[in-house]
């Protein structure tokens, strides 16, 4: 086996699968912002491609442990690698349900959105994004920032659960409505609780602390 | 420590005065058992070695690693004075056992063997009988009784985990023995005469992979009596086996930690490079 070029490829393919993932997600708040029922039928189909490449980089990686005996560095990685693409996985089944939880808030009476929904959407994707970014560069500072930014997130999904607190009793009829604007905003809250886990990962591969269940 | 000293190649002859000075039962795992500082050693003009710094703890396997020619197999040669039959050879620094200066010209080279056996790269059984290959060393240290030779040639197979292959034919040739067998036999000639510190220069190297994992199973079994240094270019097998391992890249000791630190997280990017397979 040429072990530095499927080391090469394994970075390559869980970043284009973290671009995919990234992609998903952005999809799946457009649909919610534009109240666009076909962005949302896309992403409720399209789940086969981010399997087929978890799959795949499983795979790859089991190879390159078995094969190559990694150490220090390379092992951290490819450890990394097998968590964080699992967990990028999630993050498109999550996308996933956002849309389901979409397309059927709008067979309910149509209620105004909170704002808290579409602030929170936005942060678990800026979230998404920059810990992408800070894997591809190796950013620990970056990373550090997304762990910061989980707190605003908890406080937004609070906002959610305040707002449909209130709006249940106002409106009775939209109680439905109301869950599935809960259900949605308990995904991307998972979204950026993933996005944490994966910043984790990277400080790991990075500098080699494990820095899970700490505030370091 | 012990001040530094230098020495130059002194020749010395075979004596068979036994003089034990101190048995490995007696150390206590974790404290250091050889203390290297500043540690230079020279072939004529080349410096093979230049200021190593080192603790080497008691009851642990430390493995030296590197690349061919970064001076580990000169230091583990210096350890046991082998570099003494090199005229050439010179090292200044510190380098002592349990405190005693072994640079010193007034070592007791041989009881310097006993108390530190080496196991080299390819088995060399003498063309002697399995009993007396083991027999060899306690008879030069005036071992002579019958009962206690039987007792320490069966104590030693058994250490070396070959008693139960041989003990039917004691009595034949050690040539005989498949390859991981010699390794093992001389393993168990090795610890007959009670040593505190086992060298072995790329023990399993010539082994097939089933008489390696065998040798490494006995390593692991032996690291609790005795002080067990290992240089080996195989890095699964230093990561499998010890519990220190020090890096040497041209003559300089770039790092040495815990085993399972230098190969999780090492702190040198050298160290980095060289076990993931990046030089070397």
């Amino acid at each position: 086996m040429d072990y530095q070029s499927e080391l090469l490829d394994l970075r390559r393919n869980l970043l284009s699968m973290g671009a995919l993932v990234e992609q998903r997600v952005t999809r799946a708040i457009e649909a919610i912002v534009d109240h666009d029922l076909d962005a949302a039928q896309q992403v409720r189909k399209g789940d086969d491609e981010i399997d087929d490449m978890e799959v795949r980089i499983e795979q790859a990686a089991m190879r390159l442990l078995a094969l190559g005996h990694p150490v220090a560095g390379d092992l951290r990685f490819i450890l990394s690698v097998m968590r964080i693409n699992s967990e990028l996985e999630r993050i498109g089944d999550l996308a996933r349900g956002c849309a389901k939880r979409f397309m059927r808030l709008s067979n309910y009476e149509s209620i105004p959105l909170p704002d808290a929904l579409t602030d929170l959407a936005f942060a678990a994707r800026t979230m998404l994004s920059d810990v992408l970014a800070a894997l591809s560069n190796e950013d620990q500072a970056l990373c550090q920032q997304v762990r910061r930014s989980d707190r605003r997130v908890d406080d937004l999904q609070r906002a959610v659960l305040v707002w449909a607190r209130e709006e249940i009793p106002r409106h009775v009829s939209a109680t439905a409505a109301a869950i599935e604007v809960l259900a949605i905003a308990q995904r991307f809250e998972r979204i950026a609780d993933i996005a944490t886990n994966i910043a984790e990962d990277v400080i790991f591969v990075v500098a080699g602390r494990m820095v899970r269940h700490s505030r370091d | 420590m012990t001040p530094a000293s230098t020495m130059e190649h002194t020749p010395t002859h075979l004596d068979v005065a036994s003089s034990p000075t101190r048995s490995a039962e007696s150390e206590t795992p974790g404290t250091p058992a050889i203390m290297v500082g500043k540690f230079s050693a020279w072939y004529g003009a080349f410096q093979a070695l230049h200021e190593v710094t080192l603790e080497i703890p008691a009851r642990g396997v430390t493995a030296f690693i590197g690349p061919s020619g970064c001076g580990k197999s000169t230091f583990l040669r210096w350890i046991n004075r082998m570099n003494d039959t090199i005229v050439s050879a010179r090292a200044e620094g510190v380098l002592s056992l349990h405190g005693e200066d072994l640079l010193s010209r007034s070592l007791d080279v041989v009881d310097l063997r006993r108390r530190v056996g080496m196991v080299f790269q390819k088995p060399n059984p003498f063309p002697k009988s399995i009993f007396d290959n083991v027999a060899f060393g306690p008879r030069l240290h005036r071992v002579y009784s019958r009962n206690d030779l039987e007792e320490l040639v069966e104590q030693s197979l058994r250490s070396a985990a070959l008693w139960n292959e041989v003990k039917d034919r004691l009595h034949s040739s050690a040539l005989g023995l498949s390859g991981g067998q010699q390794q093992r036999l001389c393993i168990a000639r090795a610890i007959a005469v009670g040593p505190e510190v086992v060298l072995m220069d790329e023990p399993c190297s010539a082994l097939d992979p089933k008489s390696s994992a065998s040798i490494e199973d006995l390593i692991r079994d032996l690291r609790a009596r005795y002080t067990i240094i290992i240089v080996t270019h195989n890095l699964q097998q230093a990561s499998r086996v010890s519990d220190m391992t020090a890096f040497f890249y041209e003559g300089k000791l770039i790092e040495s930690g815990l085993t399972e630190l230098v190969f999780t997280n090492p702190s040198q990017k050298q160290t980095e490079d060289y076990v993931t397979g990046r030089f070397g």
